[in-house]
Order: C-alpha cells, then structure tokens, then sequence
C-alpha cells in the first residue's frame, strides 16, 4: 500500500474517530490487561496461559464496551463471547487481541470476517478513485489491536489501530496508536505574515518623483 | 578646554566598544592614541580631531559621522539566555548589537511598516508571582493568538517575525550566551538576537522560544541582579519554550511508556525539539520523574555525549527574513540604493548584513567576479563592443583586527 493511500485512511479514521475516543481505548486496554495478569498471576502453572488468555479477552471487552458507552458509541452488549462493536461516524470499531507475530488468530471469528467484507469501500477507494470522490460517505470497520508478546506479558507490547482488506488476508492501514494520534496534531498551515510594507507617504513621494532618491 | 570635531557623541564610543569587544588600551592603540585620550574622549572632556576621527571610524569599522549620531533610547535591560560563566564584555558586546539591530528597525521604519505586534500581554512584576500554570496558559495563548494549532510549530523563526518581533540571528563568537531580548521603546515592539554560533536548528528553535518566553512574562520585571532570581527567570523562559513547543495534550499523547531514547529521537525530527529538551519536558508535565530524568539523561550522555545528538543537522537552522526583505523592498522600489544603505545607517556592510540576515558581502555590489585595475591598457579589439570597463581597486591593508 501506498504512503499515499495509508495517509488518506488515517484521514477518514480522524475525521470519524474522535481524538478523546482513541486514547480512552489506548487506556481501557492497558488498564484491562493488567488486570487480568494480576487476577490470574497465581493460577496453576498448568492453566495459566489459557487462564490469562481468556480472562484477557472479557476484561478487555468489558473495559472496551465501557469507553464505547461512555463515548457515545452506541456499543452491542456484552454478552458471552460476542464481539463488542462500536459505531462512530459512518465507521464500525472492534478490538482483538494477538500475540506478536502473524496475525492468523484475527481471521478466526465468523463475525469479524463478516464485518470486515463492509470494507470493500475502502479497498475500492485505494485501489480506484484514491479518494477523490467525496460524494459517498466512508464506511467501514477499524480494530484496535493488543499485541502481546510471546510471554505473559502485563501488559501489551503495543496496541495498533488497523483497517483490514476484505477476507483479512492483508491490512489497508495498520499503524501503532501513538504514531496515528500525531494526525491528529499535523503541524499548522504557517501564514507568513512577516512582509513590510511601503509606507504611503514613501510610496507617494517616489510616485511623485518618478525615480530613485 | 574641549578640542576637535563638534557634535562627538561620547555614548558612541561606549557602545563600539561594547560592540567590538575592545578595551580603551586596545582601541588606543589601534587608532594611534594614548589610552588618555580615549578616556577623555569617552567621557566628553575631549573630542577627536577630524583626521583622528577618521582613524577611529575606520578600525572600529563604522563611519565618521556615525561617532555624531546622537545614540537612540535605550532598550528595556535584555534577559540574556547564557549560562553563568557568561563573560560581563560579551553581553556588552551582545547588548551593544542589540542596540544595533534596534536602530536598523528604526531607520528602515521610517520607509516601512513592519507587522502589527501581537504577542500576549502579561503584567508580572515578580517572578515569584509566576506560576507554573501562568507559564502553560501564556504559551497556549501565543499558540492560539497566532493559530499555530496543538502540533508541531513549522517555523519558529517565522512565527516571532509574524508577530511583529525584530529578529537578528548572528554568530558572535560567545559560546555561552545563546540568545538575547528585550523590548524596544521607540519601535514600541520587541527584539531578538540570536546566537548562530551553533548551527543546530532544533536548538536555534528552543533558543527562539525561549526568548519568547522572556518577552511575554518577563517585560515588566525590572533587570534581575540576584543570581537566584536571574536563575528563576531563566528556568520560566524555558518551561515556557518547552509549553510553547510541545504542547501538554498533543505531545504527551505521543509518549509510549517507558520513554526510551530511542523513541524521543523519532519525536525529534516531528516535534524539531532536541531529545535533551523533551525530557526536561517530560519531567516539567510529570509524566517522568526525577529518577526517570536523571537516568534518560546518563543514557543520553554515555550513547551521545554532552552536546550533541543524532539528527541534529536533520533541521538547518531557521532564518529572519523581515530586515532582509525590507532592505530588499527598499532597493526594488528605489527608495535606497544598495551602496546608501552603509551610508544611511552608517555601520559597515558587514555589520548590516549580519544583523539584518543578508548574504554575505551581498552589500558589495552584483559583480561577483572583481576585476583588478589594469596597469596597462589594451587596445580593444575591433567589434568588441564599446561599454565602459569597470574596474576596482583592492586596497591591502595592514594585517590587524579586522570587523
């Protein structure tokens, strides 16, 4: 993908998700992850990974459900396994989590491969017009990613939000949280308003005179 | 009984002194007087004989008639960015340019109108009065008035100028003084000199904010004399650059947890802050401690040393550009030939150009290639045309300190 194309998606995603929602899920999601290392650092060696992975996937649905809420996302409801998807703009939001790597777990819900076919519009935009068509509204879904690494890790290595390709074989945009916040912060269009100018009485005089002094 | 020319303003002498880094004994010497003489001159007992005054002009490189301008109003005491070992003879020196470069504004103001000043306003008279919080707020101000936005500023240089600041950028051969403000009475708007000694942009950018921050907080304070105080004045001027260029919001944001070196470098180029300042930050925001400081700071040293850091020529230093494009206004419209302008201000090309960011020797003329004077003439050739030869003659002077 293009760095071209990659800049125009972060353009939709911060035209559609507010700055304040980004770091709240940023926080929720470290906030989730230590919380469940802590509540299950005791288990049975024997358990402990499986122990954490799914303790992992409810406190950090649980704490993404509550942002989603709290932000105005109209969030579905926590319920079992279910993905928790959020609504901001014309843009769905979800979360997983994996481990550093491959991403092959992502493919691996039936929901999310489903929601994901939404972004055809997007892939269309970076393969076709390139965003030049500003008629249709953008529509879509974006994940925020944990990314955990091999150990049992407190807390994730990093935390990404990322745009798949349809059948989630490939990502149209895929950056770490911090680097896409600075979108949000590009540096301002400078005037340059540091010109003299000619006083009139000076530019009357040499009018007036018709030459040099 | 006074002696010699009419109309000597002994304040001159004071200040090319100042300006020239020289002694009464040096100066003595250099013009062919005793030591005496300058000091009656300095202090108006005496005045030099007109062929003196030609002497004294030329080595202290100024005009003769320069030394009868009465000298202009004083600007409010500059606050100096410099460390303490900070020589007494080099802030003359720089305070003297200051001066300077406030009566090249002046002058040039007569022709022009520079940018309407619009920097916020704030009545502190104490340092002691200022707060963290006040800092935070000025600096958010500025940002807002000149609607630079919460990300990185593109030009800080740009952004002073825009506000009606008088900025000069020079080398001045005091490595320990960094920069330099105050503001100007007469012009009724502020000046900056800034040291160009350093070649690093990202610092030159931290030492125009800095400035910046003396400007908006500390315009009515009188002149500090206690260390201390002088101490807190300087810390405020630099949690104001650290506010003022990275803004608490945005920039945290950016910050993964834990702040390594090497993450800080990535910030640099985006931010145009130097690593060293960002911590100072990081800790000024209390997202770092003390401890945290202290070790991103042992790092820094043992991986970059002392002064200098990776990427530090990714940025080149930032310029003034209203002096000069006011001089360039003033010769394209004719109102001042390139060769009057010396004569106007009656400082040497040289000074004129550094102060007011010309090129060098760009106050010589166009002609970059210079023809020696012919010692014999040769016939023209036939068909070659019959424009007048140019031609000038290079004086070779005596090898001494030259300005």
């Amino acid at each position: 993908m293009s760095a071209k194309s990659s800049k125009s998606i972060q353009k939709l995603l911060i035209n559609s998700i507010p700055r304040e929602l980004v770091l709240a899920v940023e926080e929720a999601l470290e906030a989730a992850a230590k919380i469940a290392y802590e509540s299950t650092v005791m288990s049975h060696p024997g358990h402990f990974a499986n122990e954490l992975g799914s303790t992992r996937y409810f406190r950090t649905n649980e704490a993404f459900f509550e942002v989603l809420a709290a932000h105005g996302a109209s969030p579905t409801p926590l319920k079992g396994n279910e993905l928790v998807v959020g609504q901001v703009g014309g843009f769905k939001i979800a979360r997983f989590n994996v481990r550093v790597g491959p991403w092959y777990n992502a493919r691996r819900s039936r929901r999310r491969m489903a929601l994901v076919q939404g972004n055809e519009y997007i892939a269309e935009l970076v393969q076709g017009s390139l965003f030049e068509s500003q008629q249709q509204v953008a529509t879509g879904i974006a994940f925020f990613v944990a990314e955990f690494g091999e150990g049992a890790d407190p807390r994730p290595l990093d935390i990404l939000i990322a745009v798949p390709a349809p059948g989630m074989k490939n990502w149209l945009y895929c950056e770490s949280i911090s680097k896409f916040l600075q979108g949000y912060n590009e540096p301002s269009q400078q005037d340059d308003l540091a010109t003299p100018v000619l006083k009139a009485s000076v530019k009357t005089r040499k009018d007036n005179e018709g030459g040099m002094s | 009984m006074k002696r010699g020319i009419n109309g000597f303003e002994p304040d001159r002498l004071v200040q090319v002194l100042a300006a020239r880094r020289l002694s009464q004994v040096q100066l003595a010497t250099m013009v062919g007087v005793s030591p005496s003489t300058v000091s009656k001159w300095r202090s108006g007992q005496q005045s030099p004989e007109s062929e003196t005054l030609e002497r004294l002009a030329s080595v202290v490189n100024v005009t003769p008639e320069w030394f009868t301008r009465p000298v202009v109003s004083k600007t409010t005491p500059p606050l100096f960015r410099s460390n303490a070992s900070a020589h007494v003879a080099a802030r003359g020196m720089l305070e003297a340019r200051l001066e300077w470069v406030q009566e090249i504004a002046l002058s040039l103001g007569e022709f022009v109108d520079f940018p309407v000043v619009n920097i916020p306003a704030r009545c502190f008279v104490d340092p002691a009065d200022i707060t963290s919080a006040d800092i935070e707020t000025a600096a958010q101000e500025c940002r807002d008035a000149w609607r630079l936005g919460s990300g990185p500023i593109p030009d800080v240089a740009l952004a002073l100028e825009n506000a009606g600041v008088i900025l000069a950028r020079e080398e001045t051969g005091v490595a320990q003084i960094e920069g330099l403000s105050a503001w100007s009475e007469l012009l009724v708007r502020p000046l900056v000199l800034l040291a160009a000694d350093k070649g690093n942009g990202f610092r030159s950018r931290f030492d125009a904010a800095h400035e910046l921050g003396h400007l908006v907080l500390h315009k009515h304070i009188p002149k500090a004399t206690a260390p201390e105080r002088h101490k807190e004045m300087e810390r405020q001027a630099h949690r104001f650059a650290g506010a003022f260029l990275l803004p608490a919001q945005s920039f945290a944001a950016e910050i993964r947890m834990p702040v390594t070196l090497d993450s800080l470098l990535l910030l640099k180029q985006r931010w145009g802050v130097s690593v060293a300042a960002m911590i100072m930050r990081l800790e000024a925001l209390g997202i770092i401690g003390d401890g945290e400081k202290l070790m991103l700071f042992k790092r820094r040293s043992a991986r970059w040393g002392a002064k200098a850091e990776p990427g530090d020529d990714g940025r080149p230093p930032e310029q003034p550009r209203l002096l000069k494009r006011t001089i360039d206004l003033l010769m394209g419209a004719g109102v001042m030939p390139r060769e009057g302008l010396s004569r106007h201000l009656g400082l040497s090309n040289r000074d004129i150009e550094a102060l007011s960011g010309l090129p060098h020797k760009f106050l010589d003329g166009s002609a970059e290639v210079v023809e020696l004077a012919r010692l014999k003439e040769t016939p023209l050739r036939e068909g070659a045309g019959s424009g007048e030869l140019s031609a000038s003659v290079l004086n070779f002077t005596r090898q001494r300190k030259q300005f």
